[in-house]
């Protein structure tokens, strides 16, 4: 039996993730917790529950069928119980206003093939392909094999949206398959690197070099530039400098923004980073021009 | 006969008219010397009478030259007149009763005796407008109703839209080389009233430039001295309209000069295929020197500037590109300066047109981006590779003649210089299947609208192969009378009038001695709008699901929660919005939509057929009818709600597609073209997404050509109406947006994500236009 996959998310017409014209394929699963992440439902494997206040209507439909007795109303407005929640989605079922949504769904790499395949066209005139994102989707890399098998026999370009942060093997499995790899390195110091997202930054930096090792022109380095994490001229260069010493020519910059700021709501959660206000594409220029005289592709967004 | 309102409003008028110039005691003197020459010339030839009412009313309808026009022709319409089609004036000899209502108040401050006069011609012509006539034929009480009462499944007009006339005749021939034309064959049929009266029509042609010769001088002589630059240009049209009065044109102002005074004299509001018609003159006048780039720039700019005063809403075409041109390398010259002016105009008219083949060139692309990316909405983009064929298949002609396809309209396709192509019929699917469903009552109104069909018990039916049998039973008999109410248009048409000036440039009205409908065009073909299309396609599908494959509702049970516009059902409505949706790229709901397609484009072309036309083929077109029919339509299976607007042409019911641009194109690219003549497919970019990925974009758009769409109309729009979408978020249900590491729906997301957003376009703009 085919292993199946947590997507929480496929877009398709993803044209800000790898060349072309892409399908995003997005997996639950992460081993880090950045505080700024933008998609806080992508970090543990498992089904979430999503409330959206905005449609809530107060019908208390919700209330009638939650089997745990975990939503209440209050105010006009349904009220969950995260702790006796177990996310089995009857709610979302019944909410006549789509108010309530369950947000992760196992599928197999079949069923995803078959949305991805139904672009091959835009992805061929284009050199568009197939991005695995996440989460970390890596993690995952024994259950996808069957998917990057059938997206090579159908000529469609997988690229792997990683923060590196996976057992080497993972990487060393991915390689063959892989057209690129857009690799977060958020930052070059490994004592912030641990401070802000738990993990370990010589793992990321190993399995980066293990790429560059094998063809440095399969990676983008992806530098989301965040606020008091690597917002300095020192610390962007200090990143440039690691491209630069593995021979890897691009670069993307990525302002930080605040739009998953909702997200954590609708969880129920409160948005952990301190800061709230986005960085404009135009506060990025001079860390591109520093790359770009540093002889590096530089693009600011994806 | 059905009762009918002669005074309802006859076609959609979204722009605002320009008023007459005439004061209104000339205006009624006018109306009253076309009725009594109307009155004294029935009984004999209609062709005579025709030009003599059309005597009446030419030249002196023509408005003054405005001070920006370059060449001379502005026309007013009066309530009464002669005309072909209803966006300007009326149809054959017309009456319009609400205008001339309205006029009847205005006059009534002159004295009522001026009232009663009116009142006269208003008796006189409910006996013989032409439309009316049709009308009191055609309409029934419940199933055939009147241009536009939405109340009935099916409404029928006689009109004669989008003649696309023969323009390359006139101006290779001009006036004097077309009266030798029809000279001559009149010496072997001398009794011959048609060609007598086309005659007589030309002499019109020749009255008229003279006319405007005259107003020029005389708004010339007007002017200081020191004006020297519209001196020259009034001298300029004086003497273009003395030569063209009856000589072929030597200079591309000379062109344009006639081709515009003949379409306003025949009362035709599409223009056809300026490009290759005009290129030729305007490359001689460039090469030479007689005109610059930016003469030229101006001369078209004047013409668009003049297409949009005449204000007809939804037709105004102008068409460059595209196979079977005669003269493709003039033609791209004009091209190109023309797709500067649509983007530097961005007016509502004329419809500008680009067909498309594989050869097209990589700059015209890119003038046709960035005329799109600033939010002129046009060009309007068609695929001459999968056109042409569909064409020559759905009209029955060849591939050489398939060529001369052009929209007109909303997106009809009709032959230049050959065929006929109104749409006199308008044919709601979704009322036929709420009317079925519900034992022959219009939920809406309460009336049988069966005919003599049975009813069909919804408990009793078992499959929904039983359920679709029984809609198509009633779409058939809908599609017969949609057939025989357009093959009867022409036919009341034809009993009436010649068309006189339009027949002159069809084929093969003077080769063969008759008037266009009185079986002298070559190909009599015609078309019936389509509506609620895929409302229908998604209802039957989540009959199908919810009903048959599901079980989890019985029909009755999905019927009573329609009929109570599903209040106190959410939960039904709900599983009615979450069955598949055409618009996904899913082979499900796309599925059902190519199979209702097929049957219903099908059906009505074999009885266009039968009944003896060349072609009568579906349109699947995009104005707001569908929201007008939606009003009085109810609540449907797909989860619509009763008065809600209806899917806009072949694009899915708005907010139903939910995977993003790939996947919408992919379910527009599924329907075989050869079964329509136009379908209209939308497509929204917000300006910052159009602009910032333009070449993805285009890559984008060839793809969905290739797999074999036929059509796109691309929005761009701008961060206005961005801000407008929140205060007003219903009216943009699919407006996308990209927002981070994934593109939405603007109005779907939350208010603080749209104020980010509105906050950063800026950013986002200025990049595009770096």
């Amino acid at each position: 039996m085919t292993e199946k996959l947590p997507v929480f998310n496929i877009e398709r017409f993803a044209i800000h993730d790898g060349e072309g014209i892409r399908t995003a394929v997005f997996l639950q699963g992460c081993p880090l917790r950045c505080p700024w992440c933008a998609n806080p439902e992508s970090q543990v494997i498992g089904k979430k529950l999503m409330f959206l206040p905005k449609k809530c209507v107060g019908c208390g439909t919700c209330v009638q069928c939650c089997p745990q007795h975990a939503v209440s109303l209050e105010d006009g407005h349904a009220q969950i119980d995260r702790g006796s929640c177990v996310r089995c989605g009857a709610c979302a079922a019944a909410c006549p206003q789509a108010a309530l949504k369950i947000s992760g769904q196992w599928m197999t790499a079949d069923e995803i093939f078959a949305i991805v395949v139904r672009d091959a066209d835009y992805y061929k005139q284009t050199h568009g392909g197939l991005t695995l994102s996440g989460g970390e989707a890596l993690l995952h890399i024994k259950a996808l094999l069957p998917l990057l098998q059938d997206c090579k026999a159908h000529q469609i370009p997988v690229d792997f949206e990683t923060c590196g942060h996976v057992p080497a093997e993972a990487i060393e499995k991915a390689l063959p398959w892989t057209e690129r790899f857009l690799f977060d390195v958020k930052t070059a110091d490994a004592e912030k690197f641990r401070r802000f997202t738990g993990g370990s930054l010589e793992l990321v930096l190993k399995n980066l070099k293990i790429i560059a090792k094998y063809d440095a022109q399969k990676l983008v380095v992806r530098v989301p530039v965040i606020p008091t994490l690597n917002h300095t001229e020192n610390e962007i260069r200090a990143i440039l400098d690691v491209a630069l010493r593995l021979g890897i020519s691009r670069v993307d910059l990525l302002p930080y923004h605040t739009l998953g700021m909702t997200k954590y709501a609708q969880l129920g959660q409160d948005y952990p980073f301190p800061e709230k206000k986005s960085l404009s594409p135009e506060t990025l220029q001079s860390y591109a021009d520093m790359g770009r005289k540093l002889g590096l592709i530089v693009t600011i967004g994806g | 006969m059905a009762k009918f309102d002669v005074e309802g409003a006859q076609n959609v008028e979204v722009s605002k008219k320009i008023p007459c110039e005439k004061p209104l005691l000339e205006q009624l003197k006018i109306m009253e010397r076309y009725t009594a020459v109307h009155r004294q010339f029935t009984g004999g030839s209609n062709a005579r009478r025709e030009v003599e009412c059309l005597k009446v009313i030419f030249p002196i309808l023509f408005r003054s030259i405005e001070d920006q026009d370059l060449i001379a022709g502005r026309l007013d319409f009066l309530p009464i007149g002669f005309g072909t089609v209803t966006s300007v004036g009326g149809v054959g000899h017309y009456c319009v009763f609400n205008k001339l209502r309205a006029f009847q108040k205005e006059i009534t401050a002159l004295g009522q005796e001026y009232a009663d006069r009116v009142e006269t011609l208003y008796q006189y012509w409910l006996d013989h407008d032409l439309k009316t006539l049709y009308c009191r034929e055609v309409l029934t009480d419940t199933t055939i109703g009147r241009f536009i009462d939405t109340e009935y499944p099916l409404i029928a007009t006689a009109r004669l839209s989008g003649m696309m006339l023969d323009y390359p005749k006139l101006l290779e021939n001009g006036v004097s080389g077309l009266r030798a034309m029809i000279e001559k064959k009149l010496q072997g049929q001398p009794d011959n009233d048609f060609y007598q009266a086309s005659l007589a029509c030309l002499d019109i042609v020749t009255q008229s430039a003279d006319a405007l010769r005259e107003k020029a001088l005389s708004q010339m002589a007007e002017l200081s001295e020191s004006n020297i630059k519209r001196r020259a240009e009034l001298q300029r049209i004086a003497d273009g309209l003395a030569h063209i009065r009856t000589e072929t044109p030597r200079t591309f102002h000379e062109a344009l000069q006639l081709l515009w005074l003949y379409a306003l004299l025949a009362g035709v509001i599409n223009y056809g295929r300026l490009d290759d018609f005009l290129g030729p003159y305007l490359c001689r006048d460039l090469d030479s020197g007689v005109l610059t780039e930016e003469e030229a720039y101006q001369y078209i700019k004047s013409l668009w500037t003049m297409i949009e005063n005449r204000r007809t809403t939804v037709n105004g075409r102008v068409i460059v590109g595209g196979k079977g041109r005669k003269h493709p390398q003039e033609a791209d010259r004009f091209l190109h300066i023309a797709m500067k002016v649509c983007k530097d105009c961005r007016y509502v008219e004329p419809q500008f047109t680009l067909r498309l083949t594989n050869d097209t060139d990589e700059q015209t692309w890119k003038e046709a981006l960035d005329a799109l990316g600033v939010g002129a909405t046009y060009p309007t983009l068609y695929n001459d590779e999968v056109n042409v064929p569909a064409v020559a298949y759905g009209m029955r002609v060849d591939e050489e003649t398939a060529q001369r396809y052009v929209p007109f309209g909303c997106t009809e396709f009709v032959l230049w210089g050959q065929s006929t192509g109104t749409p006199n019929i308008c044919i709601n699917l979704l009322k036929i299947l709420n009317i079925y469903m519900n034992n022959g009552i219009d939920p809406m109104d309460g009336q049988n609208k069966l005919g003599p069909i049975q009813p069909r018990n919804m408990a009793e039916i078992h499959s929904f192969e039983e359920f679709y049998a029984g809609y198509k039973e009633l779409l058939n008999y809908y599609m017969d009378l949609s057939a025989q109410a357009q093959y009867r248009s022409y036919g009341v048409m034809n009993e009436h009038v010649s068309f006189l000036f339009n027949s002159i440039l069809m084929d093969d009205c003077i080769e063969r001695g008759r008037a266009l409908l009185d079986g002298g065009v070559r190909y009599l073909g015609g078309t019936c709008e389509t509506y609620g299309n895929i409302n229908a396609s998604d209802s039957l599908w989540a009959v199908k699901s919810l009903v048959f494959d599901q079980k989890k509702y019985t029909l009755p049970q999905l019927e009573e929660a329609i009929l109570h516009n599903f209040e106190g059902y959410d939960t039904i409505r709900r599983d009615c919005l979450n069955c598949d949706k055409y618009g996904n790229d899913l082979d499900t709901a796309d599925g059902m939509a190519n199979d209702l397609y097929e049957f219903v484009s099908k059906g009505i072309r074999d009885r266009g057929i039968s009944i003896g036309m060349q072609y009568f083929l579906i349109v699947i077109s995009n104005n707001s009818l569908n929201t007008e029919w939606g009003l009085r339509t109810s609540a449907s299976p797909d989860g619509r709600l009763s008065g809600m607007y209806m899917n806009p042409a072949n694009n899915p019911q708005g907010g139903a597609d939910k995977g993003g641009p790939t996947a919408l194109l992919n379910s527009l690219s599924t329907f075989d073209a050869k079964y329509h003549a136009g379908s209209v497919q939308n497509i929204k970019f917000s300006r910052s997404m159009f602009n910032g990925n333009k070449a993805l974009i285009e890559q984008l758009f060839k793809v969905y050509f290739a797999k074999g769409g036929c059509h796109l109309m691309v929005t761009v729009v701008d961060k206005g109406q961005l801000e407008d979408a929140i205060i007003h978020p219903e009216k943009y249900p699919d407006l996308i947006v990209r927002v981070a590491g994934y593109s939405a729906v603007f109005v779907n997301l939350d208010r603080t994500v749209q104020e980010e957003l509105l906050s950063r376009s800026l950013y986002d703009e200025e990049r595009c236009f770096a």
